[in-house]
Formats: structure tokens, sequence, C-alpha cells
């Protein structure tokens, strides 16, 4: 099986089971929703597979080997690159060097022209005129598609992409729907996306998968899950 | 480097290099610290610098070369056993690495100026129980082949300090610095270069010790583990701006100046002033002179 493979994966902090009996399918080049209310346990999921958090059960599998329990360096060796809901730049470094230490590092093998990856990754996000900057001073809007550049930089195939959106006004969610889908059209790549605004996680994703409670309650074709009693019910409370 | 840095680094070094034919027995001993201080501080650097983790522990390092040293005097010859001492420092950094590294910030502060205390204590019972509670050394080296010898290890630190700063190491080490669980998820294996870097950064001190034992031809652990040389790294590193592989050198050489005014003028003044310049420093310009001097471009 190729691709990301999910299987029955737990994970609790302390009494709260934020994980339980999670099955997720992502195929090769596919781009999944992942939605759910605050807390349904979607971040955990994204720690759980990147390797920031370790999961107490099931196994994960990406393109044909487990990579459950192992080093975020080790997953992103292997392909795998996430953005953080709370972005993480390398503050005091310029945008150019943030980019460029995910290329330099990242997937294994590793690239041989760094430089060029970085410029192609700052071109593809809108950062290139930014380059020199440091990504402290940037906007929240240009934050977000730094995290997306640097997950792309690392030569990932599967990004996990954790609401890049959030924050944004409307002009901006548009701008980053279309920087997305280029993406993943120019790149090939695999997303698995996070979003809260709900509208462009329709538009964007294939296929989507609910959470509620660290459980997957749904799973389907947007609009499915759009007319879907259960999911309506976990995002507005049942109805009177 | 640009030809012009290159010409003004082999000018500099020609004249360190000629120090001992120049100046007297007093100078000498100038040139020794300084070229002392500039070894530790650099190589403290590698790691501190880089990816700031501030170890207030390589005292330890330095003491544990020395160590080797005095009890393999007149066993071993010099060149093996000055190199050996270096090794003995790397192995027990590389040893205490892997627990240590995993704490950060102020913790790993204390945790370091703990086990160099308990490295201290350590020796001293050993001494004790040998009845060694301190070791003359007859026919040690003379201060001008010292001098050259530690010249040296501050030309190779600065080199080492400089190869890693260039290096995906020293890239790696500065995403440390950063963002430590981002540098992870973007594929920088943390673990293995802290400790990597931890150990290099200890392996010239170690033979540093070995070389200052050479110079006291005398050895008392009291002495040459004195957590005051630790605090002296650090401060050199801290008003220099460890941050800027320049800043190590600079804070050396410039606090082996303000030391020598003050031993002359003043000796109990050295360690007010070195406290003085560390909290300033720290207040005011935690970049040191070199992030001072760097901050005006926009």
């Amino acid at each position: 099986m190729n691709g990301l493979v999910v299987r029955d994966v737990g994970k609790s902090f302390g009494g709260v089971r934020a994980l339980e009996g999670v099955d997720l399918d992502v195929a090769p080049g596919a781009i999944v929703g992942l939605m759910g209310a605050n807390g349904a346990g979607k971040t955990t999921l994204f720690g759980v597979i990147a390797g920031n958090e370790r999961a107490d059960a099931g196994t994960i599998t990406f393109e044909g080997r487990r990579i459950d329990g192992l080093r975020p360096d080790r997953v992103a060796a292997l392909g795998i690159a996430r953005t953080f809901q709370i972005v993480r730049p390398f503050r005091a470094l310029s945008v150019r060097d943030n980019v460029l230490l995910a290329a330099r590092f990242g997937r294994r093998p590793r690239d041989d022209d760094p430089a060029a990856t970085t410029a192609a990754a700052l071109a593809d996000l809108g950062l290139a005129e930014q380059a020199g900057r440091p990504a402290g001073a940037l906007t929240l809007a240009e934050q977000k598609r730094l995290e997306l550049a640097r997950a792309v930089a690392t030569g990932a195939r599967l990004v996990l992409v954790d609401e890049v959106m959030a924050g944004l006004n409307a002009t901006e969610v548009a701008a980053m729907l279309d920087v997305i889908g280029r993406l993943h059209q120019d790149r090939r790549l695999t997303l698995l996306v996070v979003e809260h605004v709900m509208q462009a996680l329709m538009r964007l994703a294939q296929r989507i998968v609910v959470l509620h409670q660290g459980r997957v309650i749904a799973e389907g074709e947007p609009a499915t899950i759009a007319g879907d009693a259960r999911v309506s019910e976990a995002y507005l409370g049942a109805a009177p | 480097m640009t030809p012009r840095a290159g010409i003004a680094a082999g000018a500099a070094l020609a004249l360190a290099g000629a120090v001992p034919w120049l100046v007297g027995p007093y100078g000498l001993t100038i040139a020794l610290n300084a070229a002392m201080w500039v070894a530790l501080t650099v190589s403290w650097s590698i790691l501190g610098g880089t990816a700031a983790y501030i170890s207030l522990g390589h005292v330890a390092f330095y003491g544990l070369g020395a160590y080797v040293v005095v009890t393999s005097w007149q066993v071993l010859p010099l060149v093996v056993a000055v190199p050996l001492g270096g090794l003995v420092a790397g192995a027990f950094a590389l040893t205490i690495g892997w627990p240590v590294l995993r704490v950060r910030g102020p913790y790993f502060v204390i945790l370091t100026l703990g086990i160099a205390e308990l490295v201290k204590y350590a020796v001293l019972n050993v001494e004790a129980a040998l009845g060694a509670s301190s070791r003359l050394l007859f026919g040690v080296p003379d201060n001008r082949t010292l001098y050259l010898a530690t010249l040296g290890l501050a030309v190779l630190a600065i080199i080492v300090a400089a190869l890693v700063r260039r290096s995906r190491l020293g890239a790696g080490l500065v995403a440390v610095r950063e963002d430590e669980v981002t540098a992870e998820t973007i594929g920088v294996p943390i673990g293995r270069y802290k400790v990597f870097a931890f150990a290099l950064s200890a392996v010239i001190p170690g033979m540093v010790g070995g070389l200052m034992a050479l110079r006291s031809a005398y050895f008392e652990p009291l002495q040459v583990f004195n957590p005051v040389i630790s605090f002296t790294i650090v401060t050199m590193a801290v008003v220099g701006g460890a941050a800027d592989a320049r800043g190590p050198i600079l804070g050396a050489l410039l606090l082996v100046v303000v030391s020598e005014l003050l031993w002359a003028n003043a000796p109990q003044g050295y360690m007010i002033a070195l406290g003085v310049l560390l909290i300033g420093f720290v207040v005011f310009a935690p970049g040191g002179i070199t992030g001072a001097l760097a901050r005006p471009r926009p």
C-alpha cells in the first residue's frame, strides 16, 4: 500500500484521550481534508504522524514503511513535512535562511542544490520579495506561507498542512487556496489539510475525514460530509 | 574569507608566532594567557555560539586534560599525553552529552556547572586516596614552547569553529538555537548534532588544560577545576558576542587586557569587573560587541 496509512492510532495526555482508534488513508497525490472542532485531535494526529508526539497505540506507515515511533528528523528524511498551526519561524533568521535550512536537511537523499530549491519554494509561495527580511518581521499571512515554503523545500512528498488559513482575511484565503492548489498540481504533492475555514476545505479536498473527540466520525466526499447529520451535530450541537 | 581578511589573518598569525622573540618574559605571560583564553572561548563557542547551549562546566574538560597530563607525567611523552588529554575530555563530553543535552536553557547551565563540580570533587577524592594532595612536575617545557603550542591550539580552535559554522552541522545548530522543535521537524538530527558539537567543543580545552598544568608545573584539583575558569569563558564569549565567529576571539583578547590592568592596579577588582561586564552585556547588549556593531543595519 502506498501513501499514508494510519491504523487504530491512540494517544492520551494524562487522563485525556486525544486520539482513539483513528484510521486514515491518504492515497498518493490526493488532497484529504481533516475537519473537526477545537480539541478534536487534529493537531495531535499531525504531531503523531510527524513524530513530534509518540502514539500510544496503532501503526502508521508511509510508502510501505512503518513510521510510528520514529523521531521527527527520521520522518522528515522519509519525505513527510508539516506546518505548524501556531507558526514557528526561525525568527532571527532571514526568510531565505529559514527555507534554505529546510532544503539543506529534510528528505534523504539530501538535496544537491539547496539554493535552487530555496529559490523555487520562495517563488512558489510568493515570498521572493521578502527573502532578505527577518522571518519575525513578516505578517501572519506571510508567516503562514513561510511555513508552507519550508515544508515544500524539505523535498517532502506528503505535506501535513495545519490551518494555514486561520486568521487570514477573505482575499488572503482565496490567494492561499490558489497557492495550495498549484503546489499540489505542479509538485505532485500529497496533502493532508486541517482547516477550520469550511468552504476552503470543501473546495480544496477530494475527500474529507471528520474527527470528533479523538475519533473519526465521518468520511467521504465534501458534498456528502456537508450533508452529514453527525457532522453538523458535532459542530453545531444536536438539532432541537 | 576575502583576500584582505586573509592577509590580515596571516599577518596577525605571523605576529603572534613571533611574540616570544619580540617581548620579554612578562609580555610572554600575557601572550600565553591570551592564546589560552582564545583557544578555550572559541572552542566553547562551537556549541555555545551556534546552538546557544551555555555550558558553565567547561572547566571539567580543561581539568581532565590537565589531570591526564599530570598522571602520565614521565610515563607518556608530552606529544602523546596532551592530545590524550583532549581525547579523554572529548570522550567524557560524549558520555555525559546524551543525558545532559536533553535539558536546555537554565537547566543545561546548572547541570553543566554541577557536573564540573562533581568531577572536581571526584578527582579531589581520588588524589586524597592516593595520598597526593598536590603534585609537582619537574623539568616542564619553557614558556616559549608552551606559548607556541597553545597558540597552535588557538589557531586550530578558530579553524575548527569556522568549519563547523560553514557546515551543515553549524546550520543545524543555528536551527536548534532558533527553535528546536522546528529544527527536528525539518529534518535536523538535533540529538546527534548537539552531542557531537559538545564533544568537539571539549577536545581543545582538554589539551589546553594539559599545557597549563605544565605551565604551573604544579597540580592541585581545586585550582585546576576552579569554576571561575568556566565563568571567565562564558563572560568572554558573551562580551565578544558568541553568535559571531569573531566574537569569542575579541572577547577573550579584550578581557585578557582588562584583567592584566586590574591585576596590576586592583587585584580584588578582577572578579567584580567580570561580573559587572557579564551583567552589563547580558542586559544591555546580549549580542555582545559584535552583535551591537552589526545591529545598525536595518
